[in-house]
């Protein structure tokens, strides 16, 4: 599609930096998505390995809770648990690569897994709660690995869009707007040869 | 106060105030999109929900584009994948094909 320009010298120079300038925007997007594709694959990858993992071990642990713990009423168990003194302290980084931000977790925590009495609770529950803190600092590290997926992810789709809005739209219809501007303004040229040769025509009759 | 925040039944969530996590209840699904969005305005840095929970959440989760919190859906004791899913979704409008599921049924 042809841009609403004048087709004027000066409009031509000013299309011309424009052109130039998308076309190394461009260059330099296509190869962002890429470089972020490849940091996707890999992600991806990772992520899927462990999250298979973790729910599998996860989805077990909590079958195994209800089962145990089934013998008490809900005011029992809060009861029980009350004496915790289980802290879990998290902190957060927030890291940047290719205009991704996303969270590196660290966990550390302090305390034991399970304080309630041990004599009112079988020691199938004491078990469970040692896979749950173990599976604490997987379930933090998951976490960061799925909002890192996530955001690259859109990421990915913000620059795929923008690629193509320069690709398809944008470079088609500079070029095709300096074509025109080139093609009318040799078109004037041409037409002032004729005028100053049909001019000398006439002088040199008289 | 802690950074991880449990929204969830209310038995389960026992467990993760053991473990010094902050804890919600809830107690139909209707309920769910109005906490977690009172929730995420807390300040906290992981929100884990349980699978049955975040069962009608999908869109609602797909459409976040914000760093923190990180919502992270935990498997319920029937293992239905609802979390790979919900990733694998969000993977698929941006990438065009969907990569994850396919790795998964290999």
């Amino acid at each position: 599609m042809l841009l609403n320009v004048n087709p004027t010298r000066m409009e031509l120079l000013r299309l011309r930096d424009r052109l130039i300038l998308a076309e190394r925007g461009h260059k330099l997007l296509k190869e962002k998505l890429e470089g972020l594709m490849r940091n996707f694959l890999d992600v991806a990858n990772q992520f899927i390995k462990k999250r298979s993992d973790f729910d599998k071990e996860f989805s077990n642990l909590i079958k195994r809770y209800y089962i145990f713990t089934s013998a008490y009423s809900q005011e029992e168990l809060k009861l029980l648990f009350s004496g915790s003194s289980f802290t879990i302290n998290l902190s957060s980084k927030e890291i940047s690569i290719m205009n991704v931000h996303y969270p590196v977790f660290s966990l550390k925590t302090e305390g034991q897994a399970f304080s309630y009495p041990y004599l009112f609770t079988e020691t199938s529950l004491d078990r469970v709660f040692i896979d749950f803190r173990r599976l604490l600092n997987k379930m933090v590290e998951l976490a960061s690995i799925q909002q890192e997926l996530f955001l690259i992810s859109l990421e990915i789709s913000r620059v795929r869009r923008r690629v193509n809005a320069l690709e398809y739209v944008m470079i088609p219809n500079l070029i095709e707007t300096v074509k025109y501007i080139t093609d009318k303004l040799e078109e004037l040229e041409r037409e002032n040869i004729v005028r100053l040769l049909k001019v000398k025509d006439i002088i040199s009759e008289h | 106060m802690s950074k991880i925040a449990f929204l969830g039944e209310e038995k389960l969530s026992l467990m993760f105030k053991n473990f010094g996590i902050d804890i919600f209840t809830v107690q139909n699904r209707e309920e769910v999109i109005k906490k977690i969005n009172e929730v995420i305005k807390m300040n906290y840095e992981i929100i884990l929900i349980t699978e049955e929970n975040a069962g009608n959440l999908g869109d609602f989760l797909e459409k976040r584009t914000e760093t923190f919190p990180v919502i992270f859906v935990l498997p319920s004791s029937c293992y239905s994948g609802f979390g790979i899913n919900l990733i694998s979704n969000v993977v698929e409008k941006a990438v065009g094909i969907n990569i994850l599921s396919k790795e998964k049924s290999q």
